[in-house]
């Protein structure tokens, strides 16, 4: 009976023992048998991937994407590329150097998924090719963390599925269009574009032009030439036209009168957190002009609708559409000309003059 | 054997004690206690959207590496967000969010005692003497400061030393300098109620103007269509105080309390602590010395030369008068009588009304700090330690 009992003491001291231990929380490990698949064999196998697919072939990048990594891509598929007019045949055109510059400014160190991204305009990260992108989140608060409206460039990452897709060497997101990036400056591919001529003897006229080159940053609207005719300047009337007998707004609206800023078509939309886009929330044009810039991303039928408003502030301090020009003004081809990131600044190509140069003569 | 059964309960004891929770309590030797504002509040635009957003963390005694990045430091106070309207009187202890409307907030950091009466429960203890603060911008998100990347840790938009005494009380903030400019300042009060003989059957109020330089005369010629009118406080104004008392659910004022002259409030940084001016806790002679039922206080501010009876309601000059109305007032959508309206919780606001003892409600005066920021108002309260409840 003795012999019992001190057994049972002694096994109930154990038994406290193993009791008073620290006790791990322990979670039973995932299922980590199997990887998914490397980012190059997942643009390899994806018949939405094949433009991108052949321009990493031709870059001789897709060897690299099967690298340990980590990488996070923004990836545009094919109908990104065909937006912009590009195919699987003119890719096999086009010259590998400044394809694969192109490509690499699609490609950042890291592995992040939407919700790393600060709720935030702009957060800046290098790309393979040592230019920056910036990355905008939207403080839209009716979103999950992954879901919300993200922006590189100006341009929307694709929702739900085609974001955040996990691979054992990155992350990837699929792209709405390509980024649309150069290495010269904003005077460089404006005189590059021939339909934006007039708007360059514009800026040659009132003695922009080589701020459009001498300038750290900045943001341009650039009309195209009909926008121009349409108000019956041409090259010879531009010629002739005596600056100073204009209010300098009536052009330097263009530049948003030179202010230091790096504005994509996204970024109102962005800001906004209940689904209205305030006029205090866009761009003062001095002295009392407001430009909005709008923007709406369909992820329903993955359209996109982006407008420039113009408002003026009547003397009561009410906001009225502009009086002075147009109230509205779209941007050329869609976005297709537009949120070009060049080395001082981003290029908009619109379609429309913002404002009626008749209307301000002196 | 009955030794051995002896020796064996002993150790069992023994294991028993040893196996209880350790807890080390924190102190901190001859501590000052502090309380943090944002007071930034621009909003982003895409005109300033390459500025630094108000979203900070606050480092105390930081360890800068060679870039001048930090790294670690002494006490961290992270994710402070604009502040709230209402400072509460009591911290949310159970409430776990991690974006802060001021420091400590809901943080769990040593708290400051009952001092004198009050109870600094919001205010958090920090070593006294001279510290190196500063507050430096930091990205929306969850993630915590030091878990950031570097290149994400933001700018410094303040950076100084302060020196704060042993068992002071003091609350600061981060106001904008020049209302044109988006230089901050760091704005350290020594709070001064801890040391003054206020009574507990008034209700004691200061008032501060915290604008920034300039505001009025660059604010007056802004006009935003959706403000409602007399939204903007000149920089010397008058002080006008209204009791009401909820009758029958409409608050109706308490006679004798109308429009009555209480003191002044000026445009200033300095970082003295404003005279505090009273109105009595029981002002209702209609209800009970227990409870004083829901009661409003209005605040009327006016240039000087006016005063509420004789401001007129419809085109007031800008400048003139600007109101602010608290605790039970009834509707809440602004008008150009009551353009800013602060409601915090209905029996908590400068009169708090609660179980205490074995009165259920008995209402306690409280200390109360109305700040005028930038067309912003602010209230902080500040309540007295009361009994608790027994059933």
């Amino acid at each position: 009976m003795k012999k019992i009992s001190s057994i049972s003491i002694c096994a109930l001291l154990m038994l406290m023992m193993a009791a008073g231990c620290k006790k791990e929380d322990l979670t039973a490990p995932a299922d980590r048998t199997t990887l998914p698949r490397n980012m190059g064999e997942f643009i390899e196998n994806n018949y939405d991937l094949s433009i991108l697919k052949a321009a990493l072939i031709k870059t001789g990048m897709m060897n690299d994407l099967k690298q340990p990594g980590a990488f996070t891509m923004f990836a545009p598929d094919n109908k990104a590329f065909n937006q912009i007019g590009i195919t699987e045949e003119s890719i096999a055109a086009m010259n590998t150097d400044s394809l694969k510059f192109i490509l690499q400014y699609h490609l950042i160190a890291d592995r992040y998924y939407v919700s790393n991204f600060p709720v935030q305009l702009d957060n800046v990260y290098k790309t393979q090719n040592g230019k920056e992108l910036y990355v905008s989140i939207s403080k839209q608060q009716s979103q999950g963390a992954n879901n919300k409206d993200t922006y590189v460039n100006g341009v929307p990452v694709m929702p739900e599925a085609k974001r955040n897709i996990p691979l054992s060497n990155g992350v990837l997101h699929i792209l709405f269009r390509p980024l649309n990036i150069s290495t010269g400056t904003v005077q460089d591919y404006i005189a590059s574009r021939s339909e934006l001529s007039l708007f360059a003897a514009i800026m040659k006229k009132f003695n922009h032009w080589d701020d459009l080159k001498s300038k750290p940053l900045l943001t341009v609207y650039a009309p195209v030439n009909d926008a121009f005719l349409a108000y019956g300047l041409t090259a010879d009337s531009i010629a002739k036209i005596n600056p100073a007998t204009f209010n300098p707004l009536v052009f330097d609206v263009y530049l948003l009168q030179m202010k230091s800023a790096r504005v994509f078509a996204s970024d109102a939309a962005t800001l906004t957190e209940n689904g209205t886009q305030p006029i205090s929330n866009g761009i003062m044009i001095q002295p009392d002009y407001a430009m909005n810039p709008g923007y709406t991303f369909s992820t329903y039928n993955f359209t996109e609708i982006a407008t420039l408003w113009i408002y003026k502030k009547a003397i009561n301090g009410i906001w009225d559409v502009n009086p002075h020009g147009n109230a509205t003004v779209y941007y050329a081809g869609g976005l297709n000309y537009s949120n070009k990131l060049n080395s001082n600044g981003v290029v908009h190509t619109i379609d429309q003059l913002i404002f009626d140069p008749a209307r301000f003569r002196k | 054997m009955k030794y051995k059964l002896s020796f064996c309960t002993a150790f069992l004891m023994l294991l028993l004690l040893a196996g209880c929770r350790k807890t080390d309590f924190a102190a901190v030797e001859s501590p000052a206690y502090i309380r943090v504002f944002n007071s930034l509040d621009f909003n982003t635009t895409v005109d300033n959207k390459d500025a630094p957003q108000p979203f900070l963390v606050m480092l105390i005694d930081p360890v800068l590496d060679k870039d001048g990045i930090p790294e670690s430091a002494a006490i961290t106070g992270d994710f402070l967000d604009k502040r709230d309207a209402w400072a509460r009187p009591y911290p949310d202890a159970v409430n776990t969010t991690l974006w802060q409307k001021e420091y400590p907030g809901t943080l769990k950091v040593l708290a400051a005692p009952i001092l004198n009466g009050y109870d600094l429960s919001s205010w958090a203890q920090v070593p006294s003497g001279k510290h190196r603060i500063i507050f430096q911008t930091r990205p929306y998100n969850q993630t915590p400061f030091f878990s950031l990347e570097k290149k994400l840790r933001g700018v410094s938009i303040i950076d100084t030393t302060i020196e704060m005494g042993v068992r002071e009380v003091y609350t600061m903030q981060v106001l904008q300098k020049n209302y044109q400019s988006p230089k901050t300042i760091l704005y350290v009060r020594n709070e001064n109620f801890v040391k003054q003989p206020l009574s507990d059957s008034m209700v004691y109020v200061n008032f501060y103007n915290l604008s920034s330089e300039g505001f009025f005369d660059v604010a007056k010629t802004e006009k935003d269509p959706n403000d409602v009118p007399n939204k903007l406080m000149g920089d010397r104004m008058g002080v006008y105080f209204s009791l009401t008392s909820s009758k029958s659910n409409s608050p109706k004022p308490v006679a004798g309390f109308t429009n009555v002259p209480m003191g002044a409030i000026i445009r200033s940084h300095k970082p003295e602590a404003a005279p505090y001016y009273s109105f009595p806790l029981f002002a209702d002679t209609s209800a009970s010395k227990i409870f004083t039922g829901n009661m409003g206080q209005y605040f009327a501010f006016c240039a000087p030369g006016y005063t509420p009876d004789i401001i007129p309601p419809f085109e007031t000059p800008v400048g003139v008068f600007t109101g602010v109305a608290l605790g039970d007032y009834g509707d809440d959508a602004g008008s150009q009588f009551w353009p800013y309206k602060i409601k915090g919780d209905l029996r908590t606001g400068m009169v708090v009304s609660i179980h205490s003892g074995k009165d259920n409600p008995k209402s306690f005066s409280t200390i109360n700090t109305v700040e005028y920021i930038n067309k912003k108002f602010y209230l902080t309260t500040i309540q007295r330690k009361f009994e608790p409840p027994t059933y």
